[in-house]
């Protein structure tokens, strides 16, 4: 089953869709909000919050939003910081953090489909100059102001856009067609 | 700052809730901040692979969906809600859309009640306002449902941002509704920014009522006892 159909299942209150939803989702999603929050418990609240509203309704996903996967995604990155803004709003930017390339680690298996996305991205990112790439983390992981990332990057606040612009330019050019949505293809 | 150049902040949640709401209605009519919107957020799905695998904590599972599927009944366990008292209306709470930045909007809340000379016109000593839920308004233009309590009063607070222009003799109604049955709870007329607010004191009948939507109607004229025109905002409870 698709990912669009057990949500509409689960939007007539379908708990085994949830639960299908849950399981397919568990493990990239955890990994995802512990990047955001590097905080087990405030990470399992992130999560709870994300199904939670999967469950209620809130923000409501349709199709003319792009893929499913990059709507739960960005509303789960939505909950997570709205969290952190919450409870822990000195959280401070970790420099070595955002200049680290993240390496699998071998003590966590992976599950199989992960690692043809992981190896995309990973791929696509490195392929991009440094400072580009310590954008992309600073904007997505790190969920910056545009003043913090001008002053991380040591460049001119007007700057940070048009860097920003250019690295997801590189990043859907060496992405799948799969991987991004039909309105960025265009 | 250029509009567009808030874009980085709003993707961020960075903004106050005063200037996500312009922002909103900037987006709205932006399409070069709509496209680099729509591709901002279309990657996340794509770096979150990025994210160092971390096994989940044994158990997560079924203490996650155990909270989910409870809340209809009770608040769930895990989530450290601000603790609230126990009343009809605070029951709306657990529907609560996410309000990211709750702690702004009570700021501009008290900033925008004060400005409407709310305090004044409580000729007792002012006693503090507390809010038991915030609902962001959804439809035409930007809004926000404020529950509150007042000395012991239930209070719906509704503002407005950006709401079309009224003619001569109509209004903006406002009305709370219950297995789509509505009653009218006060109606207010914009400035030239379509900004609108209006206070509403439910009396102990309706306060015990579990209100499931608000809804704002642009009506004709003032008074009327069941709306007639078009719903511009609203939100479910």
């Amino acid at each position: 089953m698709t990912d669009i159909e057990l949500y509409e299942r689960v939007r007539k209150k379908d708990k085994q869709a949830l639960e299908t939803l849950y399981d397919r989702y568990e493990r990239i999603l955890y990994a995802f909000v512990m990047q955001l929050t590097k905080d087990r418990d405030l990470a399992e609240e992130a999560m709870q919050e994300v199904f939670i509203k999967l469950w209620r309704g809130g923000g409501v996903y349709d199709e003319s939003k792009g893929k499913f996967k990059s709507w739960l995604f960005t509303m789960s990155r939505h909950v997570t910081i709205d969290l952190i803004r919450k409870r822990k709003p000195d959280l401070q930017l970790d420099e070595s953090y955002a200049e680290a390339i993240p390496s699998p680690s071998p003590s966590v298996e992976t599950e199989v489909e992960w690692q043809e996305e992981r190896a995309q991205i990973e791929t696509a990112m490195a392929e991009l100059p440094v400072e580009q790439q310590k954008v992309v983390r600073l904007m997505y992981f790190q969920g910056l102001s545009q003043q913090k990332i001008a002053d991380a990057c040591d460049i001119p606040l007007g700057t940070v856009k048009g860097r920003i612009r250019l690295a997801l330019k590189q990043l859907r050019k060496h992405l799948s067609h799969d991987d991004i949505d039909k309105e960025v293809e265009r | 700052m250029n509009a567009c150049d808030q874009l980085i902040d709003y993707f961020n949640q960075h903004l106050t809730e005063d200037e996500r709401i312009r922002f909103e209605a900037h987006l709205a009519t932006c399409q070069t901040c709509q496209e680099e919107l729509e591709q901002l957020e279309a990657l996340v799905g794509g770096v979150a692979f990025l994210s160092e695998p971390t096994e989940p904590p044994s158990g997560m599972k079924a203490r996650i969906l155990d909270n989910v599927f409870a809340e209809d009944t009770t608040e769930p366990k895990l989530v450290k809600a601000e603790p609230a008292p126990v009343t009809p209306f605070t029951e709306t709470r657990k529907k609560q859309k996410s309000s990211w930045g709750a702690l702004a909007l009570a700021a501009a809340l008290v900033l925008s009640l004060v400005g409407n000379g709310y305090l004044l016109m409580n000729q007792d000593e002012p006693t503090a306002i507390t809010l038991t839920d915030t609902v962001p308004l959804e439809g035409e233009s930007e809004g926000v449902a404020y529950l509150a309590e007042q000395d012991g009063d239930r209070q719906l607070i509704v503002q407005t941002n950006g709401l079309a222009p009224l003619e001569a003799n109509e209004v903006y109604q406002v009305w709370l509704l219950k297995d789509e049955s509505p009653i009218p709870t006060g109606a207010f007329v914009t400035d030239d920014k379509g900004n609108g607010t209006v206070i509403y004191t439910l009396d102990s009948t309706e306060s015990a009522t579990d209100w499931d939507t608000v809804a704002v109607t642009k009506e004709p004229e003032r008074g009327n006892q069941t709306p007639e025109g078009d719903i511009v905002l609203s939100a479910s409870l």
